[in-house]
């Protein structure tokens, strides 16, 4: 297990745009599994939707991202990281929603590597909620080199 | 389908261009505006389309339609 405070020092991103609480599986370079509490207390419930919060679908996506680069960065050599700015991501294919999430949800995100290289990332996901399916696809991630 | 049709769809895919219109010759990069990030996509697919593992360092080899058909071969032939 990676503790919220341990994903802090490994991303990049700082609070608060951190959409990762806690990591529950690692298997080094191969498969993570983490966890997002959606609460009423973000700013997106105030305006997306007043009265009908949902999380937005984005934030998910964000949540992915995070979790494949604290993938990444436990996978990594100490020199390879401080070479390394940050992943960014590159694209999304066939990445679909099938239903929204809300204040109160634990969102669980699985991510397994398809091709993890130096520079570059493949990776398949998986987001549910309560072990409902709510958004699935694949994700390319590069990693921007410090000049 | 052949190996060579099938590696054709893939690429045509994640290239977005249609089957009919692809040079075989063409650069993807040069000529198709391709990023290392798709041509990796194509690998990853090539890879899990017939279950074979290519070596991260000849993705700089999968230039064209006909490099990749190339290589994929290669791949296939050693599985003999």
């Amino acid at each position: 297990m990676i503790s919220y405070n341990e994903i802090q020092s490994v991303l990049k991103q700082k609070a608060p745009f951190i959409f990762v609480d806690k990591v529950i599986e690692h298997n080094k370079g191969k498969k993570i599994v983490s966890l997002k509490n959606v609460t009423g207390n973000e700013l997106f419930s105030a305006f997306h939707f007043p009265d009908d919060p949902v999380y937005p679908g984005i934030f998910i996506i964000e949540s992915i991202a995070q979790t494949t680069a604290i993938l990444c960065s436990l996978a990594m050599e100490e020199d390879e990281k401080d070479q390394i700015q940050f992943l960014a991501l590159g694209g999304l294919q066939r990445f679909s929603f099938y239903k929204p999430v809300r204040p109160g949800d634990i969102l669980r995100i699985e991510v397994t590597a398809v091709k993890l290289l130096h520079q570059m990332a493949i990776v398949k996901a998986t987001a549910r909620v309560d072990d409902i399916l709510v958004a699935e696809g694949q994700l390319t991630f590069g990693a921007v080199k410090n000049e | 389908m052949s190996c060579e049709e099938k590696i054709k769809e893939i690429v045509c895919e994640i290239v977005g261009i249609a089957k009919e219109e692809i040079n075989p010759n063409a650069s993807f990069m040069d000529d198709m505006g391709l990023d290392s990030l798709r041509a990796l996509e194509i690998l990853a697919a090539i890879e899990n389309e017939f279950s074979i593992t290519i070596e991260p360092e000849r993705l700089r080899e999968m230039t064209t339609l006909n490099n990749v058909i190339k290589l994929t071969k290669e791949y296939l032939g050693d599985m003999k």
